[in-house]
């Protein structure tokens, strides 16, 4: 603990989230400074005036609501009841001689489709790609996922991470992406220590890599991680003016359905990098250090 | 879980699971209407729910935050999202800012309620969920980390920078108060 104790060692005491001998290290100091007592009694008010408004903003659902919400699970009732009651149509469907008639059915469908695929489809040259976003998206929703597992399950971090040395670690990075040789991004300036790297398994490519950085002063006694993920660009993102396909640009992209992480993106047109970060305060200003790092053309 | 009790240990829940809903929509029907869908997802996957302690809130809680981000993904993805959601705070406090320049001690809370409320509204969603699951609900960090999915460092470093920007609104009525210096 620093001397004085800063804000927020201070917000750590308050919230409870000190361990009971940092608890008492900050109650002796607060008992002898007068000033130190008064920002802790600022931070108690301010959590619980914080309390206050957003209660009053919305305290008690409206009333229907909750008649509301009965009425739809009494539907969904309905429906998996009807679903499951036999009706004639569902016990036709089930009979035995019908196998045949389904397979009649099934083969003049499929020979209708190809004649009128024949004479109104187009070639496929002419089809346009498929919208690049869900790919885009599946990958950060994966690497938002992946960095979320390493930062919070240490064990996971070594099993993955199996490079700590960095020389090795980016001479296995260049390998395995079967690129050119990938720069060694460094973070110190910015308080942040190589961690390791290792293989990963981002959909939609065949090779790609996750790299870590630790925050060597952890604000908070909890790992702040930065994590880089390389993905070998063979076309499949298909960049199209949605994210970021300037070279050099970072974008936002959705961090995936379930969380609300923020993830970005950029390419150099071989690699594409995805870049999650523990604390977002710092997020601009490691996008700015790699990209001066790699030198996007 | 049998659909009954479901419903009865659900429907306990509907004032916190609205109050999170208001924080992340901030419009009453679409609270509304995100907490049902929310009761119906939880509803189908209710089989799968394990008591971890906390009772079937947290568990709510982290229902209506996946049902709300793909709702803002689905959004996103054809371009009707409302600024509201993407909207970004731009003062960024920094890394460890002194304490207020005010006089602490006189600072006067009367006053105080209307410019906080103004200032969370004007938080992104993910700071305002963060701000409820902390004050109001009085989560620890590590609860309110497995609800938003995200380390807990991200919960640590969101709740202070949202402390940290509701402060620079609060030492705006400190000096329009004469609070200033000490």
């Amino acid at each position: 603990m620093t001397n004085p104790p800063s804000t927020k060692e201070i917000r750590l005491y308050v919230d409870g989230e000190l361990t009971p001998e940092e608890s008492s290290r900050l109650e002796n100091l607060i008992e002898n400074d007068e000033a130190l007592c008064q920002r802790v009694d600022f931070e108690r008010k301010l959590k619980r005036h914080i309390s206050d408004v957003i209660t009053r903003q919305a305290d008690t659902a409206p009333e229907e609501l909750a008649n509301q919400i009965r009425a739809k699970l009494d539907q969904v009732d309905r429906t998996i009841v009807g679903s499951i009651a036999p009706q004639p149509l569902a016990r036709w469907l089930k009979g035995p001689s019908r196998a045949n008639i389904f397979a009649v059915a099934a083969t003049l469908m499929i020979v209708a489709g190809a004649v009128l695929f024949g004479i109104f489809g187009q070639p496929i040259d002419d089809i346009g790609p498929v919208p690049d976003t869900d790919v885009i998206m599946d990958s950060a929703k994966f690497v938002a996922s992946e960095h979320n597992r390493c930062v919070n399950d240490e064990a996971s971090r070594n099993q993955k991470i199996l490079f700590t040395d960095p020389a090795i670690a980016y001479q296995f990075i260049s390998d395995h992406l079967e690129t050119m040789s990938v720069p060694m991004i460094d973070l110190s300036e910015i308080g942040y220590e190589f961690a390791g790297a290792g293989p990963c398994g981002v959909p939609s490519a065949e090779r790609s890599a996750h790299v870590m950085f630790r925050k060597q002063q952890s604000d908070y006694g909890m790992p702040q991680m930065v994590s880089l993920f390389m993905v070998a660009d063979s076309g499949q993102f298909r960049f199209n003016g949605s994210f970021g396909d300037r070279p050099g640009e970072w974008a936002d992209c959705d961090g995936g359905l379930s969380s609300d992480r923020r993830v970005l993106i950029a390419t150099d047109g071989r690699i594409t990098y995805f870049l999650c970060c523990c604390d977002e305060e710092d997020m601009e200003r490691i996008a700015r250090a790699i990209s001066f790092q790699i030198r996007f053309p | 879980m049998e659909r009954q009790l479901f419903e009865q240990l659900a429907l306990e829940q509907l004032d916190a699971i609205f109050r999170m809903a208001m924080q992340l929509t901030r419009h009453p029907d679409e609270a509304s209407d995100l907490v049902q869908e929310t009761f119906l997802k939880a509803l189908r996957v209710s089989e799968r729910f394990e008591e971890q302690g906390g009772g079937i809130r947290p568990w709510l809680f982290k229902i209506l935050h996946n049902v709300f981000y793909s709702r803002v993904a689905k959004a996103k993805r054809q371009g009707v999202i409302s600024e509201d959601l993407v909207q970004t705070v731009d003062d960024q406090p920094g890394p460890d800012e002194p304490s207020p320049a005010w006089n602490l001690a006189s600072f006067d809370w009367e006053h105080v309620d209307e410019r906080l409320k103004e200032a969370i509204e004007g938080l992104k969603p993910e700071y305002r969920s963060v701000l409820l699951l902390w004050g109001v609900e009085g989560m620890k960090y590590r609860e309110i980390a497995e609800i938003q999915n995200v380390p807990i460092g991200t919960i640590m470093s969101r709740l202070h920078r949202a402390r940290s920007i509701l402060i620079e609104q609060l030492a705006e009525l400190a000096e329009e108060k004469g609070l200033t210096g000490s």
